[in-house]
């Protein structure tokens, strides 16, 4: 028997708190049987309570002496990348934008999804209709509701096309938020899109620098009153997109949204702007505002997170296991570009360097496909002995693949496991069933 | 655009509260369990203070433990497929799935391969 390496004990009051990030689980111990625990995995002697060793085994805190967790990990990425029972298209139904961020990493070339891009989707989804099992849509941009012709149609074939084949389908969307009125949401809500990121940036002063419309005007304002709506027919998350220079506007933007009496009824997280270089013509080229380093950005979190929970909003958890984390890298996903040109990366969208095919074609993809489908964090030493393998599997695979962005490829646990697997445990504790 | 969503559609814990502890008399008790063999572990987060669920999150409910029904099904047929017992379950030498990698999403190979679940 031998301890995990994949687990994160922290101690608070009387007692011993052990998160494993392979099984996802957290398992309370009292501090007595974490030092007898302790004792015995040092020594391999002294005498342990039976039922906390179980419990230790079933959490797979507590392994055989055999036990080969990096390749049970690699199996799992594995069966991940490979699950052909699940197919997910993340679907561009306008390059173009009405905002214009200035550290937007799209280089856009306005363009909406048309009526034979529409049939070649279709096309595709048919093919994969016999084998599925689910099928998974991520609407985006560009603004994704610029093109909402096309994304209600698409929908309306698809859940048409998913019922009469007995196959499970989701809807998300990733929207600007300012063209979510009533109407919308309606339609979205009847096209089964169940959730929604809207982003805000701040109150309106930095928001409104930071997301402004293509010919300069505010977007705050017009943004709240669509969020009013939005989350009665919508899960709605927003997304605070930080660095240096707007971290002081995460209370301010919390004290707001407490104000509009949108607490309970959204969520809210914090994302990492990075300074993308492509050696396009994106925005972000030239964004000159001080981005967060990764470990920086983790410690912001960490803020960020303990002031939303003060305000009422929900804290978000420790992370699950994972197993190949983003359609970059799983064999059966694909990003399809407005005017029907393939990627596999989120990031990608935009940069005619990245497309891996076309879709009227799907079947006959070019030889930038295989360094998503190769790409193995299991190859990487720093991924091979960090604590968080089993929560990320490697993270951001476009950011790993650039030496300029290696560094950002992680997830925040790598840098506060502690502080996070602490933070559950203390709200836990002070939770009103405890 | 700027990064992922929050919650991806393969991970239900994203935006879990903590859910209540099972504790026994010794102090010994989960924060979050553990999936039993043959099990998955859904935790829900809900408004503080509600007591009950809506229509519309009951049917919610149901629509998603459908969809792990049906996805739990597959990771079950998969541990039964034929050819994946040929590389006595190491994913990564075995030669379907090695050989899938370097063609497309649409992989003979490995349709043929999970076809044999």
């Amino acid at each position: 028997m031998k301890e995990s390496r994949y687990n994160v004990w922290v101690e608070r009051g009387d007692a011993a708190y052990v998160f494993n990030g392979v099984s996802g689980a957290l398992l309370r111990v009292a501090k007595t049987d974490y030092d007898a625990v302790r004792r015995y995995l040092a020594e391999g002697r002294g005498s342990c309570e039976p039922e906390v060793l179980a419990h230790l085994a079933a959490g797979l805190m507590l392994i055989p002496d055999d036990a080969d967790e990096l390749a049970f990990l690699g199996r799992r990425y594995a069966a991940g990348r490979h699950d052909l029972s699940r197919f997910a298209l993340t679907i561009v139904t306008s390059l173009g934008c009405n905002f214009d961020c200035p550290y937007c990493f799209e280089e856009k070339h306005p363009s909406i999804l048309d009526d034979e891009v529409q049939r070649l989707v279709l096309q595709v989804l048919d093919d994969q209709l016999t084998r599925i099992r689910s099928f998974g849509v991520t609407w985006y941009g560009g603004e994704p509701l610029i093109g909402k012709k096309a994304l209600l149609a698409l929908s309306d074939a698809f859940i048409d096309r998913c019922k009469a084949a007995e196959v499970a389908y989701n809807a998300q969307i990733i929207t600007n938020g300012y063209l979510l009125d009533e109407k919308t949401c309606v339609e979205l809500r009847d096209r089964q899109v169940t959730q929604a990121q809207v982003t805000l940036d701040g109150p309106p002063e930095t928001h409104n620098q930071m997301r402004p419309l293509a010919n300069g005007k505010e977007t705050f304002s017009r943004i709240i009153t669509n969020l009013h709506h939005a989350v009665k027919y919508l899960q709605i998350s927003i997304r605070m997109n930080l660095d240096m220079q707007n971290f002081a506007s995460v209370e301010p933007l919390l004290q707001i949204l407490a104000d509009e009496g949108l607490v309970g009824k959204l969520s809210i997280y914090p994302g990492h702007i990075i300074g993308i270089n492509t050696g396009a013509s994106s925005p972000s080229t030239t964004y000159r505002r001080r981005c967060f380093t990764n470990p920086a950005f983790a410690q912001a979190e960490l803020q960020f997170s303990e002031l939303a929970a003060n305000y009422g909003f929900p804290r978000r958890s420790l992370p699950a296991p994972s197993g190949a984390p983003c359609t970059a890298v799983r064999a059966n996903e694909l990003v399809v570009g407005s005017k029907g040109e393939l990627y596999k990366c989120w990031e990608s969208v935009g940069n005619q360097l990245e497309t891996i095919g076309h879709i009227r074609d799907y079947q006959n993809l070019n030889g930038r496909l295989h360094k998503w489908l190769k790409y193995d964090p299991f190859a990487d030493t720093e991924c091979r002995s960090c604590v968080a393998l089993p929560v990320c599997m490697g993270g951001c695979a476009q950011h790993a693949m650039d030496p300029l962005q290696h560094e950002n490829r992680c997830g925040t646990f790598r840098h506060t496991y502690r502080e996070q697997v602490l933070a559950f445990v203390e709200a836990a504790d002070s939770s009103p069933a405890n | 655009m700027q990064g992922e969503p929050a919650q991806s559609p393969g991970n239900p814990q994203a935006q879990q509260q903590p859910p209540q502890r099972q504790q026994t008399p010794k102090g010994l008790g989960w924060l979050l369990e553990p999936a039993a063999a043959g099990e998955i572990g859904v935790y829900i987060s809900g408004v503080e203070g509600a007591k009950e669920f809506t229509p519309e999150m009951r049917q919610r409910l149901e629509e998603l433990m459908q969809r792990l029904q049906q996805e739990m099904q597959a990771v079950v047929s998969a541990r039964k497929c034929g050819a994946l017992g040929i590389c006595g379950g190491n994913h990564q030498t075995c030669p379907f799935l090695s050989e899938c990698t370097t063609n497309t999403v649409d992989c003979p190979q490995l349709t043929k391969c999970t076809g044999n679940t």
